[in-house]
């Protein structure tokens, strides 16, 4: 589905990403993992296009999409969550969502009525993710959770063949955790969508990934199953510590 | 409650429309300013509440379309023809102009609406021959069907109605839950697959006519222009009304002109220094009311605002 090659990117005189490669399977979970600052967040911004390689390329399904704008890159089917939610906070759950289906339906330049189907379609993507009772509130007053729930629902209503998500349980009370990784797996399943997401637990990583990279100061030091990663020594030393 | 509104509402309207048979003609002409005020208030709100842009100089296109009706009528032609020519002038001023702002954000764009404000004001200034320069143009024909104060009074009050309906109806479209969008999050907005550059352009063109069709009411209204319509001081004072009546709802813009268009009138009457009380009133405003009148009232019962209803 996706193939990252040979990605470069510096700030300055600071090598942030150093000759990234590795692909993300069709249909399957990819988890990218790594310590603070190893450069995923840099890679996510780069995939999305609100960054821009100094070199290197991104294909998506055979098509080079290197360096195309954010919203050009959404609408080929690349959606993505954010690690703090970015939301639109004075808009409402429900037209949160229904900002991303009107856009996906092509009806952004309708000036006069409604767009029902994208509203069926936001109605059961509220369903779906259990947001009902939230679903007229502000969404500058949600709770945390929420929040973090509502950036993948924004994401689905795209419609994507491609999943990114950044750290989607970052900031989640241990106890919810659960419930946001069943709601990505499902997703991968049911609707199909590859998913390539950042985390640093590596504990929900192995319950949910088919696929792990791991990278660590820009450099990508390990690609494979989780059951290789747990084995492999240079995981266990640069990612989980010495005494792993 | 939904209903209540409605009610009121058609009286208020109702009202609005007899009012030139019990109030002066001096009452109805500051009425008249009011529409032509609150109409041209909604057009600014429309890119900078809804569309988050900080859009400075509002005036030039009230001032362009103004012009254009009462040059094209000078030099001979058709009176509602002129009125057309006004807006669409407007929206050509606008699009050249959006093409430039929709690439900065924030306060460069704000600083570019200025810069390219001031100059339309100066060529129109300077240009004696064509424009009349700092007189302006005095005594514009209006057509046979506006010959009353009533009459004029009216067709400002008629025009204002359509013009907020159509407005409250874009904003409750597809399109004017992207620009809410847009204007809130303009990084999210991108990665939902939105063309915000797109999105903010179109905006600011529609917000354009919307005030070049208040630059005709205006002519309606004072039957002259003068370089003063399109000044940066014109624009400041729309702001005001705006960030005093509140921006993020839709009634905040028309509360502000009824507040601040009275209350100049009846200063006016015993003070020159009217820049001053505006100050103060925005000063007050912004300490006690950051959201505006209307947003004040409506936060304090709960309310949500009025285009957030639709899709609850």
């Amino acid at each position: 589905m996706l193939q990252i090659k040979n990605i470069s990117k510096s700030f300055d005189k600071f090598l942030a990403l150093s000759n990234i490669s590795f692909n993300a399977p069709t249909g399957k979970i990819t988890a990218i993992i790594g310590p603070n600052g190893a450069g995923k967040s840099t890679l996510f911004n780069i995939i999305s296009g609100h960054l821009k390689p100094d070199g290197g390329k991104i294909i998506l399904k055979d098509k080079d999409i290197t360096g195309l704008a954010p919203h050009a890159i959404s609408s080929l089917g690349i959606g993505r969550t954010f690690q703090i939610p970015s939301l639109f906070p004075k808009l409402t759950v429900k037209e949160n969502i229904m900002a991303a289906s009107i856009v996906h339906n092509r009806t952004t330049f309708k000036f006069f009525g409604l767009d029902s189907k994208s509203e069926i379609v936001t109605d059961s993507i509220i369903d779906k993710m259990n947001l009902s009772e939230f679903s007229g509130t502000p969404v500058g007053s949600l709770p945390y959770g929420v929040g973090k729930e509502l950036e993948i629902a924004i994401a689905i209503a795209t419609d994507p063949k491609l999943l990114l998500m950044d750290e989607p349980t970052a900031g989640i009370p241990k106890t919810e955790v659960g419930q946001i990784i069943k709601k990505i797996k499902d997703l991968c399943e049911l609707e199909n969508i590859t998913v390539l997401f950042t985390e640093h637990d590596i504990s929900f990583v192995l319950s949910i990934a088919s696929k792990i990279v791991v990278m660590n100061y820009g450099e990508l030091i390990f690609e494979g199953t989780p059951e290789e990663a747990m084995k492999s020594s240079d995981v266990k030393e640069i990612y989980l510590g010495k005494d792993a | 409650m939904r209903f209540d509104k409605k009610i009121g509402m058609l009286l208020i309207i109702t009202a609005a429309f007899l009012a030139p048979l019990v109030l002066g003609s001096y009452s109805i002409l500051v009425l008249s300013e009011i529409f032509v005020t609150a109409l041209f208030a909604l057009s600014l709100n429309f890119v900078l509440g809804y569309g988050g842009m900080l859009q400075f100089h509002q005036a030039v296109f009230l001032g362009v379309s103004a012009y254009a009706y009462a040059l094209f009528v000078l030099h001979n032609g058709s009176l509602i023809v002129g009125a057309i020519l006004g807006p669409i002038i407007a929206v050509l001023f606008g699009t050249v102009m959006g093409v430039f702002l929709v690439r900065l954000s924030g306060i460069y764009f704000g600083m570019l609406t200025l810069a390219l404000g001031q100059l339309v004001w100066a060529v129109v200034f300077r240009w004696y021959s064509f424009t009349g320069g700092g007189n302006g143009i005095p005594s514009i024909p209006l057509p046979g069907f506006l010959s009353t104060s009533t009459e004029r009074y009216e067709a400002t009050l008629i025009i204002f109605l359509v013009s907020a309906f159509l407005l409250y109806k874009i904003i409750n479209s597809p399109f004017g839950l992207l620009l809410r969008a847009t204007g809130e999050n303009d990084t999210r907005a991108e990665s939902i697959g939105a063309n915000t550059k797109t999105i903010r352009l179109a905006g600011l063109i529609l917000s354009s006519f919307f005030a070049g069709i208040s630059g005709i009411s205006y002519v309606i209204y004072s039957q002259s222009v003068s370089p003063d319509i399109l000044y940066w001081k014109k624009s400041a004072e729309i702001l005001v009304i705006c960030l005093v009546g509140g921006i993020y709802t839709f009634s905040g813009p028309i509360i502000g002109s009824v507040v601040i268009v009275l209350i100049t009138t009846i200063a006016s009457q015993y003070t020159e220094h009217i820049a001053f009380i505006l100050g103060i009133i925005l000063l007050v405003s912004v300490l006690f009311m950051p959201e505006g009148i209307v947003g004040s009232i409506k936060k304090r019962i709960g309310d949500r605002i009025a285009a957030d209803k639709k899709y609850k």
